[in-house]
């Protein structure tokens, strides 16, 4: 997935330490190299570690709580009151811990998180070993982690500061969204991510009664508001986007703004769909996204990626838009570039960080094989992931997860899940 | 019958678990125990009732900790194209037709890459949930013999369209009175049925000639109808009419035909195919894929339509996984008609069990878990991180689970996966022999 999109028969990667030092033809790197570890990938396609720009891990405790309502009867009858009541820090280690397990397994190694008590979070991402670009939502109304937006900023400060050093854990600074950020919020979550130069993501636009609610509310369309307030840049990430138009897509193409796209949540949601072939022709830079999981409801990119390619080609009736190798690079490259870390991940060469999936091609939903992009995207399934390797650690290997006890975790996720129900009178 | 009175042996008892049956009343039986005997489930009853205990079986099958639900039944496949997946995509379809698709079809399609083909479909469908498959391509014989040894139930259609010449009609009853004898006796696995292309390229004559004989033999017609935008134009320009109008006119329409995608029909072709009580067949990926629209299937349901659920072919989709399709069956309405209620899980998991034994005029003996029908049935491994935590069964099967999370399969009281080893499949050398026509196609 380099700028050529070069594909290596019988290829060999070089890894030492945290990095990917060299890449190439299988004689070639076994003559200049010799390795503690030699993982054997016959038969196997190598491919960089699937990025995931934007989740809400701990949501895991949500998935199948409660579907096909509609919206704001899902948010404010389930999801809200139910985050208000029992949501903690050890909640959010926990079901982030369950989603790290999953998005290993099915393949992804980097993902970008917006949550509540994200410093747990963080911790549970330490202990799985993946990388992520992190931040704690911010809104105007008490969260169960600060009681007004001035304690979540500070608390999103304390997050930058404690994992500043760190190789894996990365912070930005979130503003939930427009219509639950005051001015003032906003403001100072852009002076608070320009201060130390982290990036700065919003909810963007998903659904057309947001859209509806913000017409009035700034006197310009409000992609000229966050224009005026100084947010258009390179380090703004804005999720969802699906109510662009032609003039908001212009000026975020000329802001190099990054845009994350959901399609499956955006599908289940009853959201709509983004324009993302015309924002890629903008030259937007798009990444892929799963969202939560109680609105998709699996952190499975490779089934994103699918979705994706085929979603657009039936809302325009053109089956040559969203190909197979620009929805890889969605998931890749282009993500790496959506989160502002594409000189450390979302391809393989020499100097990348070694975020590294290996998948088992030998089974029969992937044969024959034609085009390795076309079976990435229309026929690979994350249970077909065999080994991970994350920042040059094997993280999982024959499926296996190295860095987490998947019994143990599976057994208190259910104890969990059995004694919140309880606790709380659920269902 | 008191069952616990029975002695007689039975083949399989399956413990534990939680039963998903898809009956008319959805029974949910919590740590069941399923016995199974001469094809058939011979009784269902609670584990924890200590005289229940008392039976025999030559096989136990453990399924605690997991989901035993009936076996998912794709309704349209075209299985040899697999040997064709990933060939050519992302194209306009005319494009992908003419010169990608028909040229390789012509120059590959041989009774061994049928058989080969099929069987390597057979064996993702078994891996990836199904049981039942419905099914029309070139030799079609060897798709029906490639079901048959691999332990596998299939509605095969001996199909037509008049290309490269019509088919005389005396010859058409001719060939499918051969066809459906053939297979007709020969397995319970193997029921035979009659298809046309489409309305397109069938002339009306070939679409009421084979009706007649699938109707003198009483079996299924299936057929692809207004899949296309330019299908629908060109019927209008033949026949001055819409297609959905055009089949009924001439006949077509009775509740043994199976209509194929019914993209594009028009409010009054929706009360034709609701009145004559067509089934429909909605493959939702596959016309995703080639950007041929999406069928009103909300609407269908609403006006009592029977739609089932299918793949369509490897080449448009790429797999042949029904959770993936539900999956995205589940999805796509719900954004086409922002309308975050519709198709809920429930209904979509009707569609792929059931529903999809009612489009093919086999809910007497598959589609749910009942004492008298055929054992058709998977185990669902739910011990995973994207299984977790289990609130709703429905919800997990259709928005977070996938093919690889099937752990056993059984049809018709054979156990044709168990722990996701194929014991009926030589699966090393069929993958093998498809790479070889693959490769002599183009493949790397």
């Amino acid at each position: 997935m380099d700028d050529n999109g070069t594909l290596i028969k019988k290829g060999s990667i070089a890894v030492d330490g945290e990095n990917i030092i060299a890449v190439g033809e299988k004689g070639e790197i076994e003559s200049r190299y010799i390795s503690r570890e030699i993982i054997n990938a016959e038969g196997f396609m190598v491919m960089p570690g699937l990025i995931n720009c934007h989740t809400h891990a701990p949501m895991t405790y949500f998935r199948g709580l409660a579907d096909d309502l509609e919206l704001t009867d899902w948010l404010n009858n389930y999801i809200f009151p139910d985050e208000a009541r029992f949501v903690n820090g050890e909640f959010s280690y926990l079901w982030s811990l369950l989603a790290c397990a999953e998005m290993i397994k099915s393949g992804t190694t980097t993902f970008c998180d917006m949550y509540i008590f994200e410093d747990d979070v963080a911790m549970a991402v330490k202990s799985a070993g993946m990388r992520c670009l992190l931040g704690e939502a911010l809104f105007d109304f008490p969260s169960p982690n600060f009681k007004n937006p001035e304690e979540g900023l500070k608390y999103t400060e304390f997050l930058i500061q404690k994992w500043a050093s760190d190789p894996l854990v990365n912070i930005l600074v979130e503003p939930h969204a427009l219509y639950t950020c005051s001015f003032n919020l906003l403001q100072e979550s852009k002076k608070l991510a320009d201060k130390y130069g982290v990036p700065l993501g919003t909810h963007y636009l998903e659904t057309k009664s947001e859209k509806e609610k913000l017409a009035g509310k700034y006197g310009k369309s409000p992609t000229s508001f966050l224009k005026d307030i100084g947010y258009l840049s390179e380090q703004f990430i804005a999720f969802h986007c699906v109510y662009m138009e032609e003039e908001d897509i212009r000026m975020f193409a000329d802001h190099g703004c990054k845009m994350v796209h959901n399609p499956e949540s955006n599908m289940k949601l009853a959201s709509g769909v983004a324009s993302v072939p015309e924002m890629m022709r903008a030259g937007v830079t798009v990444g892929l996204g799963t969202d939560g999981c109680a609105s998709n409801n699996n952190l499975d990119m490779f089934q994103e990626m699918d979705t994706a390619a085929k979603l657009h080609k039936v809302v325009k009736l053109d089956p040559t838009v969203m190909d197979a190798r620009t929805v890889v690079r969605m998931a890749t490259c282009q993500g790496a570039k959506a989160l502002g870390m594409e000189n450390i991940v979302g391809s393989l060469k020499a100097g990348m960080k070694a975020d590294i999936i290996v998948i088992d091609l030998n089974k029969p939903h992937l044969t024959p094989l034609y085009n390795e992009y076309s079976h990435i995207v229309y026929a690979v399934n994350g249970a077909d992931v065999d080994t991970v390797l994350i920042n040059g650690k094997v993280v999982m290997k024959n499926r296996k997860l190295l860095t987490i006890a998947e019994d143990e975790l599976m057994a208190m996720v259910e104890e969990t899940a059995i004694r919140i129900k309880k606790q709380f009178g659920m269902n | 019958m008191d069952h616990t009175k029975d002695n007689n042996e039975l083949d399989i008892i399956i413990e534990g678990g939680m039963l998903l049956t898809m009956s008319d009343t959805m029974d949910v039986i919590d740590n069941p125990l399923i016995g199974i005997r001469d094809g058939k489930i011979a009784f269902i009853t609670r584990g924890d009732i200590p005289e229940t205990r008392s039976f025999s079986a030559r096989k136990v099958l453990s399924a605690h900790g997991s989901l035993i639900m009936p076996g998912l039944i794709n309704t349209h496949t075209h299985l040899p194209m697999v040997c064709f997946r990933g060939l050519a995509d992302d194209l306009p379809l005319m494009d992908w037709l003419h010169n990608h698709i028909f040229p390789a079809e012509s120059k590959f399609v041989t009774r061994e890459m049928v058989y080969a083909g099929a069987m390597l479909a057979i064996a993702e469908m078994i891996l990836s949930g199904t049981t039942t498959f419905c099914d029309a391509y070139y030799y079609e014989s060897e798709v029906a013999r490639a079901a048959f040894d691999s332990g596998m139930r299939a509605v095969v259609s001996q199909g037509f369209i008049d290309f490269p010449e019509p088919t005389a009609p005396e010859k058409i009853a001719d060939i499918a009175e051969r066809f459906i004898s053939k297979w007709q006796l020969k397995s319970p696995l193997i029921i035979p049925a009659l298809a046309c292309h489409s309305p397109y390229t069938c002339s009306p004559e070939t679409l009421t000639s084979v009706k007649d004989a699938a109707r003198k033999a009483d079996v299924l017609y299936s057929i692809h109808v207004s899949e296309t935008k330019e299908e629908v134009a060109i019927i209008r320009e033949r026949f001055g009419k819409t297609p959905v109008q055009h089949l009924k006119d001439i006949d077509i329409l009775d509740d043994r035909t199976l209509a194929v995608h019914c993209i594009w029909p028009e409010d009054y072709e929706i009360e034709m195919l609701s009145a004559s009580n067509v089934k429909v067949s909605h493959n939702p990926e596959s016309s995703m894929k080639l950007a041929a629209g999406c069928a009103p299937v909300p609407i269908f349901i609403e006006k009592g339509i029977t739609v089932g659920l299918g793949t369509d072919g490897g080449a448009s989709n790429n797999d042949l996984d029904m959770f993936r399709e539900m999956g995205t069956a589940a999805k796509l309405h719900k954004v086409i008609q922002m309308d975050s209620t519709v198709m809920d899980a429930k209904t979509v998991l009707k569609m792929a069990t059931i529903n999809g034994a009612k489009a093919l005029g086999l809910e007497d003996r598959i589609g749910s878990i009942e004492p008298g029908k055929f054992a058709d049935l998977i185990i669902v491994d739910t011990k995973k991180p994207h299984l977790a935590p289990m609130h709703s069964y429905y919800s997990q099967l259709v928005y977070a689970a996938s093919g690889a999370d099937v752990k056993t399969s059984i049809i018709g009281g054979k156990i044709v996966m168990q722990d996701r080893k194929l014991p009926l499949v030589d699966l090393p050398s069929i993958m093998q022999e498809v790479r070889a026509i693959a490769k002599s196609i183009g493949a790397n």
